[in-house]
């Protein structure tokens, strides 16, 4: 199994406000202390390659203090210099957000090319909130995805220039220089929630899926769709198209452990994605066949996730080193997931710098079966 | 038995009107989200009115409110006048159509008689 260290870089406080997103005022914001944790971040993100993690992970979010990267690419930029083997993932870059996403197949071939072709570049639609925060219409959200997509894909792999004539994207010369060193192009990644449509956009297409802050029990189900959505696509899943991003917290024992994901890690469910209820449902932002489906098991709101409920579902995996190892068993060998995602939060820089090397001393080697492969082979493209 | 099915119907209904209002939550975004309700360029638009113009407005209109959406009607549209319904919120037409079909009637006689 593939690690890949996972960044939110979140500005963690506690405030009373009735959201994190959207609406908290960035009043709160100390650009100094900004300036301290986002070299952290990048401090911690350079040691995971340093000490054997495969990849490493930005993303994009707007307008919270949940994650502070509202451009997951200049992120990814400070990696690319800073680092020379693991995989930069960006998991990913909001295509409907944008209003001219060529912007964003320029900027992914620039990285791919400058870091000498280890860029992943996630396609997501951004979270239900960056509708309100970007203004973009949440009714064309799923539309602009699939048009944006298609441009990127074609602006990498077809030599232009040429015309592109979307519905909500016009170019009358698409040329992008540079071209990306991977070929056809970098691999993509689909980081989603589990929406059928997903599924089936991504299977078709190789494109691995990733599931975010997902219960296992919701993962098998998804996983076991994908699978089978690629067998009639006429192919068998690759381990590595099945990809999960769960935190985890790795401690002397058990006890200590679970103090510190009741503290840190509960922190990003409860207070990070503390949201308004209409912020998480835009209207037109899912199909009504999700919604429907959504409404027959709801899940819980993250802010009313309780430790003990999250620990039940698999949520988050904490534990002494051998009892992470047997939880990521899970992941390994029921699940067959090829990639696990984690970010980590010790509390405090060095904690979390320790808590990475215990992690990597004590519990990756025991995943290692795999280490010559290339995750990237065939995947995603 | 009968109490299961009557358990799972309510449901249903309750779950098919959840997603009917975000059908229609869905088709209002469509051409309302950004801007959101309202239109930017409206304001120097209601200057070029040359109509006669009679605003009624409910006083408890919250989706448009007397202020600042009917005062600035009143005073951007050229010689508008504007008729506040104490007992109306959005649609003071269908909340108090006497009072409303008055206020029309005296307008147009109004104006008629300027004339």
């Amino acid at each position: 199994m593939k690690f890949y260290y996972f960044h939110l870089m979140p500005y963690v406080m506690e405030h009373d406000e009735p959201s994190s997103w959207v609406t908290l005022s960035n009043r709160f914001y100390d650009p100094r202390q900004g300036q301290t944790l986002y070299n952290q971040y990048l401090d911690q993100l350079e040691y995971a390659e340093a000490l054997g993690w495969d990849g490493l992970c930005v993303n994009e979010h707007h307008q919270n203090c949940y994650g502070t990267m509202p451009s997951p690419n200049v992120m990814a930029a400070m990696l690319v210099r800073r680092t020379s083997r693991a995989k930069i993932a960006i998991l990913g870059n909001g295509l409907p957000l944008r209003e001219n996403p060529l912007r964003i197949a320029e900027e992914i071939a620039m990285l791919d090319v400058a870091s000498g072709g280890r860029v992943i570049s996630g396609f997501v639609r951004g979270i239900s909130a960056e509708y309100f925060s970007t203004g973009a219409n949440p009714t064309h959200s799923r539309e602009r995805f699939y048009e944006a997509a298609e441009l990127i894909l074609k602006a990498w792999t077809e030599p232009g220039p040429f015309p592109f004539d979307g519905k909500y994207y016009r170019y009358h010369y698409v040329n992008p220089w540079p071209r990306p060193i991977q070929q056809p192009h970098p691999p993509v990644w689909c980081p989603s929630q589990g929406s059928s449509e997903t599924v089936e956009w991504a299977s078709k297409r190789r494109f691995p899926y990733l599931m975010v802050f997902t219960p296992i029990k919701r993962i098998a189900q998804i996983y076991a769709e994908y699978r089978e959505a690629c067998q009639r696509h006429g192919y068998t899943a690759s381990r590595y198209q099945l990809t999960v991003n769960v935190p985890i917290v790795v401690a002397e024992n058990d006890a200590k452990a679970a103090e510190i994901a009741k503290k840190n890690t509960m922190w990003v469910f409860n207070t990070g994605l503390r949201m308004k209820p209409p912020f998480w449902r835009p209207p037109g932002y899912m199909t009504e066949a999700s919604l429907r489906r959504m409404l027959q098991n709801p899940p819980p709101l993250p802010s009313d996730l309780t430790f003990e409920q999250a620990d039940r579902e698999g949520y988050i995996v904490y534990g002494s080193p051998a009892t992470v190892r047997d939880k990521l068993k899970i992941f390994s060998d029921e699940l067959k997931a090829g990639i696990v995602c984690s970010g980590m939060n010790g509390g405090s820089h060095e904690a979390t710098l320790e808590m990475m090397q215990l992690f990597a001393e004590e519990v990756m080697p025991d995943f290692r079966e795999d280490a010559a492969v290339d995750e990237t082979a065939g995947v995603g493209r | 038995m009968m109490r299961t099915l009557r358990v799972v119907r309510a449901q249903l209904h309750a779950s098919l009107a959840l997603a009917l209002q975000y059908r229609q939550g869905a088709a209002l975004a469509r051409v309302a989200w950004n801007p959101y309700l309202y239109d930017p360029l409206l304001r120097r638009r209601l200057a070029r009115v040359t109509a006669p113009t009679l605003l009624c407005w409910g006083a408890h209109d919250r989706l448009a409110p007397l202020e600042p959406c009917g005062n600035t009607w009143a005073k951007e549209i050229p010689g508008a006048r504007l008729r506040v319904f104490a007992e109306s919120g959005h649609v003071p037409h269908l909340e108090e159509p006497q009072a409303v079909a008055e206020a029309v009637l005296d307008f147009c006689r109004s104006t008629r008689d300027a004339r």
